[in-house]
């Protein structure tokens, strides 16, 4: 079997609870803890003058050189308990990215996609 | 079939851009259009018709080998990789060997791995999956491929895709249309030809069966083609003979068409010319040119004579050994 799709979800979206979990979702943000002994990540993302916090289990994906304070995109599904919990299958670093246009990009996607889906059931 | 009739024919495919392009559609898309019941491998995104495909994704899962599962914008596809396998390489020469295996270890790919792939699809055991004509791992660590691409799609979703393809409209009806009367010209033709019309008028072929027939349009047989329809279909088609030089007008009298094949007064009053104006010096050596002739014939028989139909007499004539041809557009009689 093929695993799902990922759609791209921002940090603040995971952690408002937006998202369901079990979703496969693809997101970005800074790492700033890592605890090897846990196999746990915590990536940190600056949104509307309020930090954001997603905890990542990172037992998939290790060995892998952690940078803190580096941007990471990690993907994989994600898992509600009481706290959003993003079960790794990738995790690549993206420094230097422009992070700022590709949150644009990402929203030009769902715009397009959105509006594509309204237009079907318009007709 | 309703749905069958939506599908644009196969031979007018090639009239689509898209067609013959690499199409970066979503791969969710790649995934739910419709394949064409004409041809299969072929699919239809909103009629137009797609032959192959161009993907960027990210590897998320390996398999055997010789497959790869590749992460598309918004779902997945199964991407073939055509295996450089060692088997049937006994006979290779040891250094080809080792070339492969470079090869390989290049093309390796990795989950994570960002990859740009071109294809065709292929549906197996009814999933649908990307058979990869081209592929190639793509660095891109500030995701601006990436994100070049995730720009570009909607756009070239709005501007192309979502545009839905239809046939050039000269190209749709007035073939049709254009078609029946060519054809109906070439049956008039040979109608002509057959009865041994020296002349007639349109009202006269109108009220042949045969030929009517032909000119009604199949299309709004169920209402009836209109007198006014069928007129202007015989009219093009004897216009189309004028300019073939199959037929031509006399003087004043425009109701009525001379047939250039039967009309033996032109062919002697031709004939005549060439003969007469022959046996003057000035014609002795080379014969007749073709414009004084014409020249002869308008001055004696129609001024309107055309270029087109006196050359139809002149050749009628070089058929029947008249007159000969002693170079290009120079005759005599024998």
């Amino acid at each position: 079997m093929l695993p799902a799709a990922a759609v791209y979800q921002f940090l603040w979206e995971i952690c408002s609870g937006e998202v369901p979990g079990g979703t496969t979702v693809r997101t970005f943000g800074r790492l700033s803890t890592y605890d090897m002994a846990e196999s746990e990540a915590t990536l940190t993302l600056q949104h509307a003058s309020a930090q954001h916090h997603l905890r990542v289990r990172t037992t998939f994906v290790e060995p892998f050189s952690a940078a803190l304070g580096s941007y990471y995109m990690a993907l994989g599904e994600l898992e509600c308990d009481a706290d959003p919990v993003l079960c790794a299958r990738l995790l690549v670093c993206i420094d230097g990215a422009d992070l700022a246009l590709f949150q644009q990009a990402v929203e030009e996607q769902r715009r397009y996609l959105q509006g594509r889906s309204q237009a079907d059931n318009g007709t | 079939m309703p749905r069958s009739m939506e599908e644009i024919p196969s031979v007018l495919w090639g009239l689509d851009p898209v067609f013959l392009t690499f199409a970066r559609l979503y791969v969710k898309d790649i995934l739910e259009i419709k394949e064409s019941y004409q041809v299969p491998g072929i699919f239809f995104y909103n009629k137009h018709p797609i032959k192959q495909v161009d993907i960027l994704g990210t590897i998320v899962y390996v398999r055997e080998k010789d497959s790869f599962y590749t992460y598309g914008g918004n779902a997945i596809l199964l991407f073939v990789w055509p295996h450089q396998s060692t088997s049937g390489s006994k006979g290779l020469d040891e250094m080809m060997q080792d070339l492969y295996r470079e090869e390989a270890q290049k093309a390796k790919m990795e989950i994570g791995d960002v990859i740009r792939v071109r294809g065709y699809i292929k549906v197996f055991r009814s999933q649908r999956e990307i058979v990869a004509s081209n592929f190639f791992k793509v660095d891109d660590p500030m995701l601006d491929l990436q994100i070049a691409r995730m720009l570009d799609l909607p756009f070239l979703y709005r501007n192309v895709y979502d545009k839905p393809f239809s046939i050039p409209e000269h190209m749709k009806d007035p073939s049709q249309q254009s078609a029946r009367i060519s054809l109906l010209a070439e049956k008039i033709k040979v109608f002509l030809a057959e009865d041994k019309i020296q002349n007639f008028y349109q009202r006269e072929l109108e009220s042949v069966a045969s030929l009517l027939t032909i000119a009604r349009d199949p299309g709004s047989s169920a209402t009836g083609c209109t007198t006014k329809e069928i007129h202007s279909t015989f009219k093009e088609a004897i216009n189309l003979l004028l300019k073939q030089g199959i037929v031509f007008q006399r003087g004043n009298r425009q109701d009525v068409y001379q047939v250039t094949d039967h009309d033996k007064e032109l062919h002697k009053l031709t004939l005549t010319i060439i003969q007469e104006d022959g046996k003057r010096h000035r014609h002795a050596e080379k014969g007749c040119n073709f414009l004084h002739i014409l020249q002869c014939v308008r001055q004696s028989f129609d001024p309107n004579m055309t270029d087109v139909v006196l050359r139809r007499v002149v050749g009628a004539l070089e058929n029947n050994s008249d007159i000969v041809s002693t170079m290009e557009n120079y005759y005599i009689t024998f």
